[in-house]
């Protein structure tokens, strides 16, 4: 041993700046983070729209449970893309009259 | 296809006649019911309005000696047509001349009773002219008040429903039917019809000299009245009388036309055109029916159709 404190040594750190190649890996990197993230919820929310699967209630409903559970609950507001069909206006009823009959005026 | 609901009854000494369609516009009320209520309508005026009943309304104003009397809603109506017809007529229509009537054999209704022959009647008839009013005009004097509560006129004087009466009736009771596709009220033969589709309906008329003969028209909507001397005639002992007074005299008027048929807006007024036609004699009737039209029956037999009317000849009984 050479009798120095080990303590003594001089500290050095490192303060190098990061290279621009890792600062931009990095930032790529929490970019397809933040980009998987998403899409992980957004599938979620999906599945649970289109399958009614319903993560809160645990269970997979049924049609006969899903109505049932809108009726019982705020439903999830689906917009539908069904076009109309243009109402034709219907055509005006003819009631049928009897032709009137004859009169006869005399004097009075 | 049904035919038209039909209703039939006795009333105003002659047959009275309901007819109605399908209801329309909103009408709620089957053909059969508001004949019904047409035909309760058309009791209540008979019961109020008739001269031969004595516990009518009419009849209750006749007897009453006082110059100003109450009268309910149906006598005041008829007062203020024989006001109209008197004005209208220039006196020949006077509702007043139930004295006359009463001298010339009419105290009763005719109902069942035979008509004397027209055609000798004729034959007898003195020389032929027209009707006049009579002197003072008395339906000057005659008023109904601004409510219509109350009718003043010279103590004494009576009234008489007669043709106006059934006109007035047959006018109110078709007023109830207006909402069926057609509709006809038939009082005694003073006609009104009408009617949401606008039907035309054959009218006949009676021929006074042949039964077995007629002219018929179509008409969809109005009134139409008949008056002449054929169903009322009688023989007394000294000739013959009918129930057509002539006003300045006080006797039957024989003024050369025995039979005329006016067409007009409402039954009342074609009442009145019909009785002013057949007592102004031949002339000034073509000028009364010319506005609305109608048919003139003279002494001869000879027909005529004013107003652009189109008449068929019929041979045999009636259809109606």
């Amino acid at each position: 041993m050479s009798g120095r404190d080990p303590e003594a040594l001089p500290y050095r750190i490192n303060r190098a700046p990061v290279p621009k190649l890792a600062r931009s890996t990095a930032m790529l990197r929490a970019g397809l983070l933040s980009l998987a993230v998403a899409t992980l919820i957004f599938g979620c929310l999906t599945l649970r729209v289109v399958s009614g699967h319903d993560p809160a209630l645990g269970n997979d409903l049924s049609a006969g449970s899903r109505n049932a559970a809108a009726s019982s609950g705020p439903a999830t507001p689906v917009e539908s893309v069904e076009p109309e069909e243009p109402a034709i206006p219907a055509a005006p009823m003819v009631q049928p009259a009897p032709p009137p009959l004859p009169v006869q005026t005399s004097t009075s | 296809m049904q035919a038209e609901h039909e209703r039939t009854l006795d009333l105003f000494g002659a047959r009275v006649r309901i007819l109605v369609g399908t209801p329309l516009d909103g009408e709620r009320r089957s053909p059969a019911l508001a004949a019904l209520e047409a035909e309760a309508l058309l009791r209540r005026l008979h019961a109020d309005l008739s001269r031969f009943e004595p516990a009518s309304a009419l009849s209750a104003l006749n007897r009453n000696p006082a110059a100003r009397v109450e009268v309910g809603p149906a006598v005041a109506m008829l007062v203020r047509a024989a006001i109209d017809a008197a004005e209208a007529s220039g006196g020949l229509v006077d509702a007043s001349i139930v004295e006359p009537l009463e001298r010339a054999g009419y105290t009763s209704s005719r109902v069942g009773v035979r008509p004397a022959s027209l055609t000798a009647a004729l034959q007898w008839a003195p020389k032929r002219r027209p009707a006049q009013p009579r002197p003072g005009h008395p339906w000057d004097q005659v008023a109904l008040s601004a409510d219509r509560s109350t009718v003043v006129r010279p103590p004494g004087l009576r009234i008489d429903s007669g043709g106006l009466g059934k006109g007035l009736a047959a006018d109110l009771a078709g007023r109830r039917l207006s909402r069926f596709s057609s509709f006809a009220v038939d009082c005694g033969g003073d006609l009104r019809l009408g009617g949401v589709r606008g039907l035309s309906r054959r009218v006949e008329v009676d021929h006074p000299f042949d039964d077995d003969m007629g002219l018929s028209f179509d008409l969809a909507e109005g009134g139409i009245a008949t008056s002449g001397m054929k169903t009322r005639i009688w023989a007394d002992g000294h000739g013959y009388s009918h129930h057509l007074i002539n006003p300045a005299t006080g006797q039957p008027a024989w003024t050369g036309v025995v039979q005329a048929t006016a067409l007009a807006p409402t039954t009342a007024q074609a009442e009145v055109l019909a009785k002013t036609a057949l007592l102004s004699g031949p002339e000034s009737a073509r000028h009364a029916l010319e506005p609305w039209g109608g048919i003139l029956v003279l002494d001869s037999g000879e027909v005529e159709a004013r107003g652009g009317l189109s008449l068929a000849l019929r041979t045999g009984k009636a259809a109606a």
